[in-house]
């Protein structure tokens, strides 16, 4: 499935999910966009945004501010529409966007171990998330490594987006290509989001 | 008490909406210097994966930072050397002004003079290093020119002592034939 209504019911429930983002996902968002499709189809989400009321301007978003998560939702289901991107592209979008966030940087010192930055995820993500719980164990022997994300349920095109951000952060800890499955889902009955790493 | 309370949480809220400007201008700051830069420049873990690639380093080698960055630096030089270079970097701290190849995406080859510092964190532990480098090849092709130019003047230079050479053995042997005309012993050297 390409494209997916947003409907009103979709738009009240991401919205009622309290907690915010850091601006930065936003631009990583908008950079993509400009990268696989242009100006123009970044002017039709935003137009797209505005039109179900909850318009953005990407460029003029501040990186270190924080935003509703329930608009950074939106804004993903509204690229996916507009841009006719498929689950893979949103993965693809996630595994985009360390490459150019600044606030990844931050933590570039500590990607030299699979263990170190595994130590460090809780805090990677406090530095994006204001809701939700990142744990990560390091299996650097059996190149595997397993991230789990509690007390967050928003919407799975979080799941997706998500899978392609933790392979990206681990292929720049561990030098080689990375294969994510999310093996537990909260939007599934699961207790929490589970993501397999392996390389 | 409670009106106390509820100042301090405005105090404090300006506070944070400071730091986050400041923190926002720092960050713009360090990319528009970063982007500015027309040396190429990339951040690299101490393991040998690029984390940070700069304008600069994408024109010269061809790749775009999301191609590149998550990837081994071995891609764009010698697995061998680059390896020494990072070892010699992360104990010694820094190299300067080392030569070697680049090799871009469409695998030209481009000499370039590589440094590299490595970066520490607040224990003094290496923790990545920066690499900066130096295109060479307008710098080698005038070193080409130059020396094909010293070879030419070389070349020229023998043709005309040769040459001077020559006349002097014919100016005697003109020397030595009029003598003969005139009579005279011929002189023996």
């Amino acid at each position: 499935m390409t494209s997916q209504a947003i409907t009103k019911e979709i738009i009240k429930e991401v919205m009622a999910v309290k907690g915010e983002v850091r601006g930065i996902v936003f631009k990583t968002d908008a950079d993509f966009v400009l990268k696989e499709k242009g100006k123009e189809s970044l002017k039709a989400v935003e137009e797209e945004l505005a039109r179900i009321g909850y318009p953005i301007n990407y460029q003029k978003l501040k990186t270190m501010n924080f935003y509703p998560l329930g608009v950074r939702v939106l804004s993903l289901l509204v690229i996916k529409k507009v841009c006719h991107f498929s689950n893979k592209d949103i993965e693809r979008m996630g595994a985009y966007a360390p490459k150019a966030s600044f606030v990844v940087k931050l933590f570039a010192r500590f990607f030299f171990s699979v263990a170190k930055t595994a130590e460090q995820a809780p805090k990677m993500w406090r530095k994006h998330y204001t809701i939700g719980r990142l744990t990560a164990e390091s299996h650097e022997k059996e190149r595997y490594t397993v991230v789990r994300l509690h007390d967050l349920t928003i919407h799975p095109i979080l799941c997706s987006y998500l899978s392609g951000y933790f392979a990206t952060i681990v292929q720049m800890v561990v030098n080689a290509p990375v294969k994510t499955t999310e093996i537990k889902c909260s939007h599934r009955g699961d207790e929490y989001h589970e993501f397999l790493m392996k390389w | 008490m409670k009106k106390e309370k509820k100042n301090e949480c405005l105090v404090l809220r300006k506070k944070v909406a400071t730091l986050i400007e400041d923190l926002t201008s720092l960050e713009s700051y360090i990319l528009d210097l970063f982007t500015f830069s027309p040396l190429p420049i990339c951040f690299v873990s101490p393991i040998g994966v690029i984390l940070e690639f700069n304008p600069a380093f994408e024109k010269i080698s061809g790749y775009k930072f999301y191609e590149i960055i998550g990837e081994g630096i071995k891609k764009i030089f010698d697995e061998e050397e680059i390896n020494k270079l990072i070892k010699e970097a992360m104990s010694r701290k820094e190299v300067w002004a080392k030569e070697m190849v680049l090799f871009t995406k469409e695998r030209k080859e481009i000499p370039v003079s590589v440094f590299a510092k490595a970066r520490k964190d607040e224990k003094g532990k290496a923790v990545g290093l920066f690499v900066g480098v130096f295109d060479l090849t307008e710098i080698k092709r005038t070193e080409r020119e130059l020396e094909e130019k010293v070879e030419d003047l070389e070349k020229f230079r023998k043709i005309a002592v040769g040459r001077e050479l020559k006349m002097m053995e014919l100016k005697e042997e003109i020397e030595r034939l009029r003598a003969e005309i005139r009579g005279e012993p011929s002189q023996e050297y």
